[in-house]
């Protein structure tokens, strides 16, 4: 009785811990202690469970969590800078098979936790767990894929997909009608509902487009609060309950958040939409014009002022640091130098800050979208490093595309523009960018940190 | 529907949690600036490991001889594992680089 107390007393304190963990990341300064606080408070929680009588096997429970732990820390610390979205899905990935073994688990103890529960309705948890973990699984899994560039390119289209969707949502609700009829657990049903969401997972993820997959993740996540919140429902766990629910609003709210940033409404996500990619295509490929370093060079080094607007291919290529010394150069030579970043910049919101402060360019240097837009106009050269989709005048026409209601950078006014780009391939939404062909635009081809390493050395010749 | 209102009443408790729960987090997250995007969609991914709680549980709940349940409570206490730590360790390196970039100022 003792032990159940102190239990519930600790959960208390780790709820608590939780909660003004989050709020401190909210707060720039304090983020990083936020995120000790609440790191804290889940240890406290764990520490909490395992003091619990209930709890048996002990030893196999330690060894699972020091096998686990060890994993995580390896895994997290080893990653580059630019996976770090994948990573985010991987590890969504990992929670996501975790919640569906413990679903599977609590479905073949059905009848003892029947017993045991206040709730009659827990194959209703159990079964809401199931679609949510698969869904999450595959979902997220299809997400790491395409961050990680494995789709690239090959639009996998699916004839008639809204039937699909409906179809296979219509067979499971009837399904999980008649598990919920049946007295005991039955196994073959529970698997055709597990490869059912399954597959859902996979149609409404595939469509997605570039920065689409990041607000899926987003979504992911709540999904995965809410599931974390009916194991403790299950469970009667004050925790899991509160800090699901806690995980599945905020994550809901975020995600809501990041989609009104990016003028992508969360429906056509769910259902895929397709239609827009179609009409962009059309457009025919530029004629663009390449121009040598030596001519890039000059053209860097006599302008007087400089745009700077980083993308996911600098990310990519590591070039944060080789940036960073070609802007001291730049400045030595009293060019006015500023970087542009754009909310969609990147593979994640934050994606692009997070590589020029590891980089250490000074805050000063940096503008978001509102700032810098009216400055094009009076830039001798906007230097583009890896970036595609956020300076595609195609967002702000009237033809619909991925791109369509988002603000891009509007990089045209300037006199010259110079842009890296890894090849001559289609940019992370799929469609081509006209900016590519114009008079004024130079391309440079090759991997970011190659060809800044190059110009910078040819600009230091001069 | 009467049976509704009688759960309702015997729940509100859990009501309440759920409520509150759902209010706090809408409240936290909608005071957020925009460079922190990054760390907390990191963040809130590594709060949700809250579920290796559950894993434990389930672990902790199956009896010694019941292999099948051990080994599945194993298996689920090792991915929660990796999830939570791996997560917060994540975030913590995105915000170790903010913070050198604030010191620049």
């Amino acid at each position: 009785m003792l032990l159940r107390t102190f239990t519930e007393t600790i959960y208390l304190f780790s709820i608590i811990l939780f909660i003004i963990g989050l709020k401190f990341m909210n707060q720039p300064e304090r983020a990083r202690r936020g995120n000790l606080i609440s790191g804290l408070g889940m240890l406290l929680a764990t520490v909490g469970t395992l003091i619990d009588p209930r709890i048996k096997n002990l030893g196999w429970i330690f060894s699972a969590v020091i096998v686990g732990s060890v994993i995580g820390i390896l895994s997290a610390k080893r990653v580059k800078i630019s996976s770090i979205p994948s990573m985010v899905s991987f590890f969504n990935f990992v929670g996501a098979v975790s919640v569906l073994t413990i679903s599977i688990s609590g479905f073949v103890n059905l009848p003892i936790l029947k017993e045991k529960s206040l709730f009659a309705s827990i194959s209703i948890f159990i079964i809401i767990n199931l679609l949510i973990s698969t869904v999450t699984i595959s979902g997220s899994l299809v997400s790491l894929l395409k961050l990680q560039g494995f789709f690239r390119e090959k639009w996998l289209e699916i004839p008639l997909q809204k039937f699909f969707h409906g179809f296979i949502l219509l067979s499971f609700l009837i399904l999980s009608f008649f598990i919920l009829l049946k007295s005991e657990p039955d196994l073959y049903l529970f698997l055709l509902l597990s490869l059912l969401s399954f597959l859902y997972g996979i149609l409404f993820s595939l469509p997605a487009s570039g920065s689409q997959v990041i607000l899926l993740l987003s979504f992911l996540n709540s999904l995965n609060g809410v599931s974390a919140s009916l194991i403790g429902l299950i469970y009667e766990n004050v925790v899991l309950i509160s800090i699901g629910t806690l995980v599945g609003s905020s994550g809901f709210i975020f995600t809501i958040f990041m989609s009104r940033l990016k003028n992508i409404s969360i429906t056509s996500i769910l259902l895929g939409n397709k239609s827009q990619v179609e009409e962009a295509k059309i457009a025919p490929s530029p004629a663009s014009q390449e121009i040598d370093l030596t001519d890039a060079a000059i053209l860097l080094a006599y302008a007087r002022k400089l745009i700077i607007i980083p993308g996911f291919g600098m990310a990519f290529s590591g070039a944060g640091q080789i940036c960073a010394s070609l802007l001291a150069e730049l400045e030595e030579r009293d060019i006015e130098v500023k970087f542009a970043l754009h909310p969609l910049a990147g593979r994640m919101p934050g994606h692009m800050n997070v590589l020029l402060a590891d980089a250490n360019i000074s805050h000063e240097k940096i503008f978001d979208y509102d700032e810098i837009q009216d400055e094009f106009k009076t830039t001798d050269v906007v230097l583009v490093i890896g970036a595609n989709d956020i300076i595609n005048p195609i967002a702000r026409k009237p033809i619909p595309s991925p791109l369509s209601g988002i603000q891009t950078f509007e990089i045209e006014s300037a006199k010259t523009i110079i842009i890296l780009k890894r090849s001559n391939g289609l940019g992370f939404s799929g469609i081509q960018n006209e900016v590519f062909g114009y008079e004024k635009t130079k391309m440079i081809y090759g991997d970011a940190k190659w060809s800044l390493v190059k110009l910078l050395s040819t600009i230091k010749d001069l | 529907m009467e049976e509704y209102l009688g759960y309702f009443l015997a729940y509100r408790y859990l009501v309440y949690i759920v409520l509150l729960s759902t209010i706090v987090g809408i409240e936290i997250i909608s005071k957020a600036p925009a460079i922190l995007q990054a760390p907390l969609t990191s963040g809130i991914n590594a709060i949700h490991g809250v579920l290796i709680l559950g894993a434990i549980i389930v672990m902790g709940n199956a009896k010694e001889d019941d292999v099948f349940s051990l080994v599945l409570g194993f298996i689920a206490v090792i991915l929660a594992s990796i999830h939570v730590v791996g997560g917060f360790v994540l975030t913590d390196r995105i915000l170790f680089m903010f913070k050198k970039k604030s010191n620049k100022k």
